[in-house]
């Protein structure tokens, strides 16, 4: 039974992208490496991400509706399969870490004793849920988690306007531009290339960048104040010293004694994010493995996706501590080929090709 | 737009036809009422459909009453009335007894009828009065008609001046009793068996007459029904009290007597095999979106069931999504909400026997609207709609929550009252999650038994439950106090909302598990199966959580808060036809805004 095309609203677009963009970072203050500088790779990354932007809306917007992958079925044929397999490998691969980011935050914070595959089961259960349920759910389900995020996260910056301070900020580039690169890089979220599969639901496909452009505004914005808030209530060394560093800051707030203690509104956050980025490497992974096999729906294998990504979380990494190295030193390179040089041999391709279709369609037809 | 059902593959096809000439007789000349007699279609008469009898009538009075007795072979109800008409023979009524209104019988068959003997017809020795036969055979109709009414012998239900004569209707003497004598409000021709017979046992009477191959159906329904009082279920404080019965025909006419257009439409449908239930959609023409109408009937159409006895079953039948604990229809017993949701171009269902309206499509915001918002001033009504929502989130998060906060998370609690709590718990055989789950048991059976038990008994179940369950419990140090609190008030804010009832309770019980399991996260995970859950429903094509957390200013109007009535200038989104959306222009009302 072929389904009718998912539409998503705007406003679930922006939502899906920025809750995917702070999907960690908001919990792991990925960049905080370059020390004070952090808050100048904020926007130099956000400059960036509008670059890139730029050029997934026109991998989108060459011929509108189709995906990525659909543009790469048709410019390369039989070769596409292995443009689909390296997504998937990342897809899955971010996928992994992002499920052991929570199995290792909720053991490590809170519940010590649980073993980690458990937790992860019940967020993947559900990842999977949303993924079946499709698009335009996931669509509204980000559209209604997402003001909740925003909420909270004002909510609890205002609350800890009484422990920041301010002089700690500074002094900034004191150890030249290095660290401001540094910290830029891993910033720039490559992973807007998965958005390459969501976006072509746009209702209004004219409108793609905009929707990219306010989801990394509103991200940037939104994580500045939060990286402003950590370093300024922790202070820079003890920020850079911390897997958690949310947590920590927020865990200081105590007003009059009675408001207190009120971390768990970090973790609600972290959930929200999290989730929906598990959500989306997933199904980026299942539509390109139903893809690489030929299957109709991708629904089908949503499920055993999965669970792969549950059998990685149990050797891909043994603890916060191995995930965030290896996501220091090696990801912010590894990732590069995946998640740009695909999009851009795609997208280059993917100009020629529209422009001779366009001569094609212009010319006369051939006798 | 609309998704489709997977369970409905296992339905019998619809046969085509079925209510076809149901729903074209019925909303002719007559309404409703007339209409019914014609309900038969194409298949009435094979047993599956439940109807009796099949062929049709003969000549034979003798024959044609027979048939009906043996149709109703030990239905001591049926009531078989033999008249001997003058000057046409003998002739019979078939009704039930119970079903029909005498007084309508007597004065308006019977008596019209005897009467209509006193005519003269061209064979005046079979008449018994032949003289006037004689002047009629000898001149023209219009002199005799005169002459008639100057001698004066014209009687009750005879037929007045410039009528026409029985001979002059080729369709037969039946058609001249239809149309000349008897003095119902509608009365149709049949020969059709199981349409007479199914007329009988809907309430009408069949006439019969001697040598007349057709039967006469005349409304003659008459029965006692409830008299129209407020609904115990759904009380107002200011609003209207008028509520439905379980007349179809009488909550139409509520529904109408608001609602003064002939633009709102009711469409009869018959569904039920064996209780041929009739089934009203009733909607309003311009506001309603045709495609909703569409689907409505086609869902309704495809039901296949022997017996609809409430709007109940018809909720199940055509749900959006079959599994879920959440209405997808909206239900009141409450002419005005009908009204107020025709209003807002929505469609509604009404089935004869029940007082229950079922109205599409129906929005999770819904639930936390009342009649009485509308009714009181508008900051008491947001103000009310507000703790509704409370309520809501209350009873289905305080167990989890407190279960979290003592067994996982004991840094979040303030020091003193933790202090308390473990005070209290002290001694206590039972882990909180065995505690929690029994005290909830213990007041959902308190409330089951307190719903259905006769009023005199409620004094041992309050003492019981309120002395027992709840201080000797504590006092015999079986539960601790907070335990008892938590599921008081969980029990309590449950009851903000009757119509939510049961998804409250089950969300609270598995949130009140998945926080058993993983704590907060357990909770929080719980809560966004629960937003997902919601996101994913649809009631006839429109999101189920549409309004709630929208931006939109006019969304928010009729959703979390109740605005003024000069503010709420459209209607609710994607419920009414596209561009039926603005209900009042601006600068309506005395602001002027």
């Amino acid at each position: 039974m072929p389904r009718q095309k998912e539409i998503l609203s705007n406003w679930s677009g922006i939502s899906l992208l920025g809750m995917f963009m702070m999907g960690t970072s908001i919990i792991t203050m990925a960049g905080k490496d370059a020390g004070m500088d952090v808050l100048l790779a904020l926007p130099m990354a956000a400059v960036a991400n509008i670059l890139l932007a730029f050029m997934y809306t026109r991998i989108l917007t060459l011929y509108p509706g189709k995906s990525m992958m659909d543009l790469q079925e048709m410019i390369f044929g039989k070769l596409s399969k292995l443009f689909y397999l390296l997504t998937v490998w990342i897809a899955l691969h971010v996928a992994t870490m992002t499920l052991i980011l929570f199995g290792e935050f909720i053991q490590v914070v809170s519940l010590p004793e649980t073993p980690r595959y458990f937790i992860c089961g019940f967020i993947a259960a559900l990842a999977i849920w949303l993924v079946k349920d499709g698009l335009e759910v996931m669509g509204r389900w980000a559209g209604f988690a997402f003001p909740v995020f925003l909420l909270i996260i004002t909510g609890v910056s205002l609350l800890s306007i009484e422990d920041i301070r301010l002089d700690t900020l500074g002094p900034f580039l004191s150890k030249g531009l290095h660290p401001l690169l540094t910290g830029t890089f891993p910033l720039i979220a490559l992973g807007l290339a998965f958005f390459t599969e969501v976006f072509n639901h746009l209702g209004n496909s004219r409108k793609t960048f905009r929707v990219f452009l306010f989801g990394i505004l509103l991200t940037t914005f939104s994580l500045f104040f939060v990286y402003l808030r950590n370093i300024s209530v922790l202070g820079m060394s003890f920020t850079q010293s911390l897997y958690f560093p949310s947590y920590a800051a927020v865990g200081i707030i105590n007003i009059g004694n009675f408001l207190q203690r009120i971390e768990v509104a970090v973790s609600v956050n972290f959930i929200l994010v999290g989730f929906i980025r598990l959500s989306i490497c997933l199904y980026v992974a299942s539509k390109g493995i139903s893809r690489l096999f030929g299957f109709q729906d991708h629904r089908a294998i949503t499920a055993p996706v999965a669970f792969l990504v549950m059998a990685f979380t149990l050797f891909a990494f043994r603890n916060i501590v191995e995930l965030s190295e290896w996501v220091n030193s090696t990801y912010p390179y590894y990732r590069v080929p995946f998640l740009f040089f695909l999009p851009l041999v795609t997208w280059v391709a993917g100009e020629i090709k529209a422009r001779k279709d366009r001569r094609k369609a212009t010319l006369p037809p051939a006798l | 737009m609309f998704r489709k059902r997977k369970r409905r593959t296992s339905i019998k096809p619809y046969r085509a036809g079925r209510f076809a000439g149901y729903r074209q007789g019925s909303p002719g000349a007559g309404g409703p009422e007339a209409g019914a007699p014609e309900a038969g279609g194409p298949e009435a008469g094979s047993p599956e459909t439940g109807s009796p009898g099949t062929g049709s009538l003969t000549r034979s009075l003798e024959d044609n009453i027979a048939l009906f007795r043996n149709i109703f072979q030990q239905d001591d109800t049926l009531t078989l009335r033999e008249l001997d008409v003058p000057g046409f023979g003998k002739a019979c009524l078939v009704m039930i007894d119970g079903m029909t209104d005498s007084d309508v019988v007597n004065d308006n068959i019977i008596q019209p009828v005897l009467m209509s003997g006193r005519v003269p017809v061209r064979e005046p020795e079979d008449v018994g009065q032949p003289k006037v036969g004689e002047q009629l055979k000898a001149g023209g109709q219009p002199e005799v008609r005169g002459q008639l009414e100057v001698g004066g012998q014209l009687a009750v239900g005879g037929p007045p001046e410039g009528s026409r004569l029985p001979e002059d209707f080729k369709e037969g003497r039946a058609a001249w009793f239809q149309k000349c004598i008897i003095a119902a409000k509608a009365v149709s021709r049949s020969s059709d068996v199981s349409s007479l017979c199914q007329a009988v046992i809907d309430g009408d009477t069949v006439w019969l007459l001697e040598n007349e191959p057709e039967g006469l159906i005349i409304d003659s329904k008459g029965w006692k029904t409830r008299a129209i009082d407020e609904p115990k279920t759904e009380t107002v404080v200011m609003g209207p009290r008028e509520g439905f019965n379980e007349s179809l025909i009488m909550n139409l006419t509520l529904i109408r007597r608001r609602i003064k257009t002939p633009n709102l439409k009711f469409e009869f449908m018959l569904i039920g095999r064996r209780s041929r239930t009739r089934v009203c959609i009733c909607y309003l023409k311009e506001i309603a979106k045709e495609s909703n109408l569409r689907e409505l009937r086609n869902r309704l159409e495809k039901i296949d069931i022997d017996g609809i006895l409430s709007s109940s079953y018809l909720r199940e039948l055509i749900m959006d999504s079959p599994y879920t604990p959440f209405d997808l229809t909206g239900t009141t017993e409450r002419p005005d909400i009908v009204s107020a949701n025709l209003l807002e171009g929505r469609l509604a269902v009404l089935v004869d026997g029940s007082p229950c309206a079922m109205m599409v499509p129906f929005l999770f915001v819904e639930y936390f609207q009342a009649n009485d918002d509308y009714y009181t001033n508008f900051y008491f009504g947001s103000l009310n709609r507000i703790l509704r929502i409370l309520g809501f989130l209350f009873t289905i998060s305080i167990p989890g929550l407190y279960l979290s906060l003592v067994t996982f998370h004991h840094e979040m609690v303030p020091s003193s009252l933790l202090m308390s709590i473990y005070a209290a718990r002290q001694g206590l055989p039972f882990p909180t999650v065995i505690e929690l789950i029994v005290m909830l048991l213990l007041f959902e059976i308190l409330r089951e038994s307190g719903t259905r038990l006769p009023a005199f008994m409620g004094q041992a179940l309050s003492i019981v439950g309120a002395l027992v369950i709840g201080q000797a419990a504590v006092e015999a140090r079986l539960v601790s106090a907070p335990t008892v609190i938590v599921s008081a008030t969980a029990g309590i804010t449950e009851l903000v909302i009757p119509r939510i009832k049961f998804p409250s309770i089950m969300i609270r019980v598995l949130l009140l598990l998945m926080s058993s399991l993983l704590g907060l996260y357990g909770f929080l995970f719980g809560l966004i199966g629960l937003l997902l859950h919601l996101v994913e429903l649809r009631s006839f094509g429109v999101p189920y959580l549409q309004g709630i957390m929208s931006f939109k200013k006019q969304d928010l109007k009729d959703t979390v808060f109740r605005g003024p009535w000069w503010t709420m200038r459209t209607r609710p989104r994607n419920i009414a036809r596209e561009g039926e959306w603005v209900r009042q222009q601006k600068g309506s009302g005395g602001t002027g805004k």
